[in-house]
């Protein structure tokens, strides 16, 4: 980690109130870096460009519940190829694309080790996944867009400052259902980062 | 507090902006032609020896009435079929006059596909009436037309050696190139994916 990213955390930790307080609730946004586990064939580059907006209501001292919404973009550039379908032949230099959208509704147990600025948990989100899968060659675009039913696991920590604000890194993984038949795309699975602001409410 | 409640919506503004379904790069994806063969697996391509083509014209078909035309010249027509010949020569054929009653018949030709878009914009201090507002001043919406064109150098080798009794002849190899209105170097990617039409085709030779 870079000096200056990491004297501005410590110093944002250092910072803040001494006195925790209660929050019943809190909004999160983060930024989702991903890696895809499955049809590698087609993409497996990871990718920064995802983030992460969530929603918790903390149901007792050790459960939270809420929504999640994530959308992440995945991309692969491949060099020129050329594909042969018995007596039709094509070659072109592509892009495959995943733009990746899925809502869950999600929970997560805080560990009886958690403190006041420091909350490990474990969390699981279930719902649903949009993925439209792009092929882009020169100016022709190939295209199919599919449901499948989503469900993310997650470990990570919650760090509420003592104020309004926190921080939180997770870890997730991702299952989806959301294949493409079309480009012979069998279920989309990833794995995925989690870091970003918290905002509390009292 | 105020402060923040501002600038997290816009941070998460920006960053969808950023991050909402991001394409390639243009340039990148412009810079070589999509080069698609065909070819008729009934066809014996070692049967035939001589062809003929138009030496510097190739024809222009759009979708757009009145726009079919005629491209002559030195500046596409011309390197492009010489591209074309140069290719056939090297796989054996031989180039004749029409009235040699050649075996084959090659064409080029564009095909265009010109598609328009109109749009009604309504200038600032323009309200759409029934949304509760109304301007003081009237501007009326202005039409604004878009058009862009897409199109294909399509190259046909078509039997004349088996013309059938009604008069029918089958094209037994076709090339795709495109797209020509979205090049780079029209004539330089053009002439790269000739060759790599003819490469791609083996089987178009007479050994």
């Amino acid at each position: 980690m870079k000096p200056w990213l990491t004297c501005s955390l410590l110093l944002l930790l250092c910072t803040v109130s001494g006195v925790a307080q209660d929050f019943d609730r809190y909004f999160y946004f983060t930024w989702m870096p991903s890696m895809p586990l499955s049809n590698t064939d087609w993409i497996d580059e990871s990718t920064g460009k995802g983030v992460r907006f969530g929603y918790r209501k903390l149901i007792s001292d050790k459960f939270a519940a809420g929504i999640d919404y994530t959308w992440a973009t995945y991309d692969q550039y491949y060099p020129t190829t050329t594909f042969v379908d018995g007596t039709r032949t094509i070659t072109t230099d592509y892009f495959n694309y995943v733009y990746s959208y899925g809502l869950t509704v999600s929970g997560q147990y805080f560990m009886p080790f958690s403190t006041e600025r420091v909350m490990p948990f474990v969390g699981l989100g279930l719902g649903a996944q949009l993925n439209r899968y792009f092929q882009y060659y020169n100016i022709y675009t190939d295209d199919d867009q599919v449901w499948g039913f989503l469900g993310r696991p997650e470990v990570g920590v919650l760090f509420p400052f003592g104020g309004k604000w926190g921080a939180t890194v997770a870890a997730h993984y991702t299952f989806s259902t959301a294949k493409s038949e079309y480009f012979g795309y069998d279920g989309f699975n990833s794995i995925g980062f989690n870091v970003g602001v918290v905002m509390m409410s009292y | 507090m105020n402060a923040l409640k501002v600038i997290l919506p816009v941070v998460c503004v920006v960053v969808i902006s950023w991050g909402c379904e991001p394409q390639p790069d243009d340039l990148k994806l412009v810079d070589e032609f999509v080069v698609f063969t065909n070819y008729d697996q009934n066809a014996d391509f070692g049967s035939y020896l001589t062809y003929y083509m138009r030496e510097d014209t190739i024809g222009l078909v759009s979708n757009y009435p009145g726009d079919d035309t005629i491209v002559v010249g030195s500046d596409y027509a011309r390197p492009v079929v010489d591209q074309i010949m140069t290719h056939l020569n090297a796989r054996g054929y031989q180039s004749v006059d029409f009235d040699e009653s050649p075996d084959l018949a090659v064409k080029a030709y564009v095909l265009k596909d010109l598609n328009i878009f109109q749009d009604y914009v309504y200038p600032p201090g323009y309200y759409y009436p029934g949304y509760g507002y109304y301007s003081y001043y009237y501007y009326p919406p202005y039409v604004q037309t878009y058009a862009y064109n897409t199109g294909v150098l399509v190259v046909e080798v078509i039997d004349l050696k088996n013309i059938t009794p009604q008069n029918q002849v089958a094209v037994i190899w076709t090339a795709h190139l495109g797209d020509v209105f979205s090049s780079l170097n029209l004539v330089q990617q053009t002439l790269d994916a000739i060759d790599q039409a003819f490469q791609q085709s083996a089987y178009l030779t007479r050994q």
